[in-house]
């Protein structure tokens, strides 16, 4: 815990730096760089199962209509109007996290990369296997985009884990 | 701030009394790595009560390195501290310096240290 404002103390210099206060210093300034970019990554406990709902809802809607104009016209408008929930969301989570950093999709997705291409492959894999099973169109891309929405959810949820996980470590 | 060539003027690295004290050298290093932070999420991050957040906060706007924002989030009323371009051009001069000190001591350290005994 870093010396109170009003205390005397100065902390680890408080008159003249020495060479140790100086190292531990930066050494506490690094520590707080890394707690608000860990901060900034929480995401709400919301967070999950609304990105779940935006991926199923559309292809669930696409299932019921069995492929038809307006249902499947209904599923694209709602993912398109998906994308942009999701942009909110974040957003959203990020205000709610209480940090906000910007940071470009390219940096977001390299950085998210460990969560998003378990998430990708099981998706494959279900559409693969849905494929081999003969399932129609409509069915293939329910389970395909239900297990994609189960497993960003699961991703947040242990993506948190870990991040509330380092900040106990760094505390 | 250009020199007489029209370049920029190098920065130097320079111990700031502003943000000497650990709790503002705290705040501001958080406050760095981030666009805006809400005051509750740096209380909580600097380990310091609201009170000393709040006045670290005023200490650090007064000087010109933080800024202070108040919204509402909801009926909530919320208070989000940013870094100015003025305090991070502070901090990076502050721990530059602070950095040189660390080097200049290492090398003493492996300068001073005796070789093996014959």
């Amino acid at each position: 815990m870093p010396a109170q404002e009003n205390t005397p103390d100065g902390g680890p210099y408080a008159t003249a730096p020495s060479a140790h206060g100086a190292a531990s210093t930066l050494q506490g300034v690094d520590i707080a760089r890394t707690r608000a970019a860990l901060r900034a990554r929480i995401t709400p406990a919301w967070f999950g199962p609304a990105a779940a709902a935006v991926l199923i809802v559309p292809r669930a809607v696409d299932f019921w209509g069995n492929g038809r104009g307006f249902a499947t016209l209904l599923s694209l408008l709602l993912s398109l109007a998906g994308l942009v929930v999701i942009r909110i969301l974040i957003r959203a989570g990020q205000r709610s996290s209480g940090v906000m950093v910007t940071e470009s999709w390219a940096a977001r997705v390299k950085r998210n990369r460990a969560t998003s291409l378990p998430v990708f492959a099981a998706m494959g894999l279900t559409w693969l296997v849905c494929w081999q099973l003969g399932a129609d169109g409509p069915t293939t891309r329910l389970a395909a985009f239900t297990v994609g929405g189960l497993g960003v959810w699961a991703a947040s949820l242990w993506r948190n884990a870990a991040i509330r996980q380092q900040l106990e470590d760094l505390a | 701030m250009t020199g007489d060539a029209g370049t920029p003027e190098p920065r130097e690295p320079a111990l700031d009394e502003t943000i000497h004290h650990p709790t503002r050298l705290a705040v501001a290093a958080f406050l760095s790595a981030c666009d805006e932070a809400e005051f509750a999420a740096v209380r909580d991050c600097c380990q310091v009560s609201d009170s000393v957040l709040s006045k670290t906060a005023s200490a650090l706007e007064a000087a010109g390195y933080v800024g202070i924002r108040k919204g509402y989030v909801g009926k909530r009323p919320r208070t989000w501290l940013s870094l100015t371009p003025a305090g991070h051009d502070a901090l990076t001069r502050h721990l530059a310096a602070l950095q040189d000190i660390a080097a200049a001591a290492q090398d003493a350290g492996a300068r001073v240290r005796p070789g093996p005994v014959p």
